[in-house]
């Protein structure tokens, strides 16, 4: 009995640090997952994860998955970090629609199919707006973003010993108790380097430049790895079908990206695996085509990065899919035009 | 489809589970005790498939009568050996129905096509019982060393139940034999706190193998071997190197719960692993390998087939057909007989062999530098035992004959990040991780050559001793791959 009581009293002394340590994650309360504590605001929360690139895609999707299950809407967007910089208020104000914002920055087509499986058990959906890419549409991009979030939904003692979870408590104490704010980030190539991070508005060439010439090779790299996705299309088959048995409305649309980026499909030798995506995604649901040679892609000051568009643009675009009757603007989005056009588009710039 | 689930020791669920009957068992009396694991057992094995409990019963009461009736006194051993071989074939039927029907239908209707002849498949649409394999081989033990004079037939049915069932070990070994488990249920376990914290340290350092490194290995390892085909060189290089490493980390991981969770409730359960990459030798490797599945093919089929004392042609055959079925034990496909057949093929090259090898390292002059030779020995040990790796990973035949031939192609090509190296599924964060874990459990298996850590950290000063258990906690908690990834040695 005497060996059973000092078991107990070490064991104890042992897990205090643990202990405390939940007691912390409990009182933070990261991603609102127990809901018992409301010391810091939500938008508090939110900063100690999208500030962090490599928290974000799993900031992102375990955010998103507790606040849908809590709140559930008809209408959402589903898709990588484009769509999560699409403002939802903006939205409501020209459709006069609620959208839920479901956009997972470091998203991947696996991400799209999970994200709408998991609202569809939710709620009777009635708009689904999916932003899809064709460097993320491959069969090598296989992020598994939902993997870790769906294990702390399943298994409540993961959320209090999660690293991410852990990061992100800090990150937002830190938040609150230092006057300076965290860098904002833009971009997740060059923070993964550790270097500064450059700003946002492109009024920094030399920084824009280095940034643009990391994603580029980034995005090459991932294009001569470029694999059909057999089982992607199958799921998003599978997606599209649901949708027409349900009478949901099925909307994909293809952000723009630079025409260097454009360029370098070509250079990979995916043009016809290019035109193949889009015809696979005309055959699913409604498309809006903005990738492309146009006057948005052609110019660099429309981009933050390669294939991230500054707010002006972005709204643009948002008037042209929703539907907006305060854009004086033609149309952009259309069938993509043969990519020779793309190759000596580029080569002139 | 029947939703299926299994407590698997990284579960949240035996984390509940655990304490809860290592408590239980130490507040019941003696008495009472088979009979609280036995249900926990039942109650571990039903979290599967609920209604496979009924096969695991028909074996248990198979070998529990057969036993009882073989040891009648004045029966003939005419009679004895009947009713061996009766239960071991009935034992070895319900194997065969759920684990190589398929195998032996799809096999046997290939041969049909070639021949010309219209075979009626029936394949059987079922799952295989979770640790069948394993329970199998346990209760056949039994009954062998019962015939064999070397056991007493257990007459409590409910002990001997325990010993087929009993939770740490029932779906992926060790493989215990009656003479080393069976009279442990009858003797009380007090609560030892030596005993009891050495057994929660075994568990935890098997949770980090298993966690930290063998779960997050998978990720590249499924990641290549999922497609093979997609690389070449460096990847499937790194993804053999890779798996030799996960299977080891997973299987020892998983052994050293099992024997840990056994040893907090005062349980003794054989080693099943003994640094098996540091063998200079295949013949020494498998002594170091899965010891209770190596030892039980050795008492039980080499030794009976006649061993080594025998013609040479004949104890070679013996050792390769030992081989063959250790493969085939493993799972009924035909990447697994030729991964046992390699085995078998090794260990008659190695005894060939020998005498050109001592003459080769004579004339290097290898002899006079024992360290390098030995160094030289493991590393080809080592390289050996990944190529027959590939064999048991690989989904087809002709992916692995694909993985050996494009091993070394396009080496330095395939090593540039910007040309996919690092695209495995995992980034460069998680290679650091890794392969500071990987050295971290080899440091530990060098400093085990004389004595188990476990005993040097004794000696060691109590801050030292919580601050490496802290760490090791939290490596796990924060280094750890939480998708409840399945042991691989379930499937079997």
């Amino acid at each position: 009995m005497h060996e059973f009581k000092q078991f107990f009293i070490r064991l104890l002394i042992f897990c205090s640090p643990f202990l405390c340590f939940a007691l912390g994650v409990l009182i933070v309360d990261p991603y609102n997952y127990t809901g018992v504590s409301r010391f810091i605001t939500d938008a508090s929360k939110k900063s100690g994860f999208n500030r962090d690139p490599a928290l974000m895609p799993f900031g992102y999707t375990l955010w998103n998955m507790i606040q849908f299950r809590r709140q559930p809407s008809a209408n959402v967007l589903i898709g990588d970090s484009r769509v999560a910089t699409l403002n939802v208020d903006y939205l409501r104000k020209i459709t006069g629609q609620q959208y839920y914002n479901f956009g997972i920055p470091g998203g991947d087509c696996r991400s799209i199919c999970d994200t709408f499986w998991y609202v569809a058990r939710y709620t009777e959906l009635k708009r689904v707006y999916i932003g899809i890419s064709f460097h993320t549409y491959n069969d090598w991009s296989n992020r598994k973003v939902f993997t870790a979030p769906r294990g702390i939904l399943n298994n409540p003692l993961r959320y209090f010993t999660d690293r991410n979870v852990l990061k992100t408590a800090c990150n937002i104490l830190r938040g609150l108790t230092t006057p300076k704010p965290l860098p904002a980030n833009r971009d997740q190539f060059r923070a993964k380097k550790g270097k500064e991070l450059p700003p946002q508005s492109g009024a920094d060439n030399d920084h824009k430049n280095e940034t643009w010439s990391i994603v580029l090779q980034g995005l090459a790299g991932e294009y001569q790895r470029w694999q059909y996705p057999e089982s992607t299309y199958a799921e998003l088959k599978r997606i599209s079908e649901y949708c027409r048995s349900k009478q949901i409305s099925l909307v994909f649309v293809v952000f723009p990206t630079s025409i260097e980026q454009q360029s370098l499909i070509i250079q990979a030798g995916l043009a016809d695996s290019f035109s193949r995506f889009k015809q696979d995604i005309a055959g699913l649901g409604a498309v809006y085509d903005f990738d492309y040679p146009n006057e948005i892609t052609i110019h660099r000051e429309n981009f933050v990065d390669p294939m991230h568009l500054t707010a002006p643009i972005l709204e643009r675009i948002m008037n042209e899919v929703w539907g907006s009757t305060q854009s004086n603007q033609p149309p952009l989005s259309v069938t993509s035009p043969p990519l020779a056009a793309v190759d000596s588009r580029s080569r002139r710039n | 489809m029947m939703e299926e689930m299994v407590v698997l020791f990284n579960s949240f669920e035996f984390g509940l589970f655990f304490p809860t009957v290592t408590l239980l068992y130490f507040l019941l009396p003696h008495r009472f005790r088979w009979g609280m694991l036995l249900a926990a057992s039942c109650f571990f094995y039903m979290m599967f498939i609920p209604q496979y409990i009924a096969i695991l019963g028909v074996t248990i009461v198979i070998d529990y009568v057969a036993a009882l009736w073989m040891v009648r006194p004045g029966l003939p051993t005419g009679k004895r050996k009947a009713i061996l071989i009766g239960s071991i074939l009935s034992t070895c039927l319900v194997l065969f129905v759920f684990k190589y029907w398929n195998f032996f239908h799809s096999n046997l209707a290939m041969l049909a096509r070639l021949i010309g002849w219209n075979y009626p498949i029936r394949m059987l649409n079922i799952i295989l019982p979770i640790g069948l394999s394993f329970h199998t081989f346990q209760s056949l033990s039994y009954v062998i060393e019962v015939y064999r004079g070397h056991q007493k037939p257990e007459r409590h049915f409910g002990i001997y139940a325990l010993y087929v069932m009993f939770y740490p070990q029932l779906v992926a070994g060790p493989i215990e034999r009656p003479q080393n488990l069976l009279h442990q249920f009858r003797t009380p376990h007090l609560f030892e706190y030596q005993r009891v914290t050495d057994g929660l340290k075994l568990m935890l350092w098997g949770m980090f193998k298993k966690v930290v490194i063998a779960d997050r290995l998978a990720i590249a390892v499924n990641h290549i071997y999922g497609d093979p085909r997609a690389y070449s060189g460096g990847p499937l290089l790194v993804a053999t190197v890779f798996f030799a490493f996960q299977i080891y980390c997973d299987f020892s991981g998983y052994s050293d719960i099992a024997i840990g969770a056994a040893q907090v409730m005062g349980f003794r359960l054989m080693d099943n692993f003994n640094r098996p990459y540091f063998s200079k030798s295949i013949a020494e490797f498998w002594k170091r390998w899965h010891i209770s599945l190596s030892t039980w093919f050795r008492d039980y089929l080499y030794i009976p087939l006649g061993g080594n004392r025998a013609k040479t042609w004949r104890w070679r055959m013996n050792l390769f057909v030992t081989f063959l079925v250790s493969g085939l034990w493993h799972g009924a496909n035909w990447t697994y007989v030729i991964w046992g057949a390699l085995n078998g093929g090794y260990l008659i090259a190695s005894h060939s062999t020998q005498r050109l090898r001592q003459a080769m390292c004579q004339r290097l002059g290898l002899a006079r530098f024992p360290t390098l030779h030995k160094v030289f020995r493991v590393a080809t040990t080592f390289s050996l035992v990944c190529v027959a790796w590939i064999f048991f990973r690989a989904n087809t035949i002709s992916e692995a004959w694909y993985i050996i031939t494009h091993l070394f192609r396009g080496l330095a090509h395939r090593w540039k990040p910007a040309g996919g190296y690092w695209n495995t599924g995992t980034d460069q964060a998680e290679w650091i991780i890794v392969l500071l874990s990987i050295g971290l459990m080899e440091g530990v298996h060098v400093l085990q050559r004389h004595r188990h850590i476990r005993q040097m950290l004794r000696e060691r000063p109590m801050w030292l001793r919580w601050l490496i258990y802290y760490a090791l906690v939290l490596g796990i908690l924060f280094f750890g791959v939480f998708d409840n990834q399945q042991f691989i040695y379930f499937q079997f």
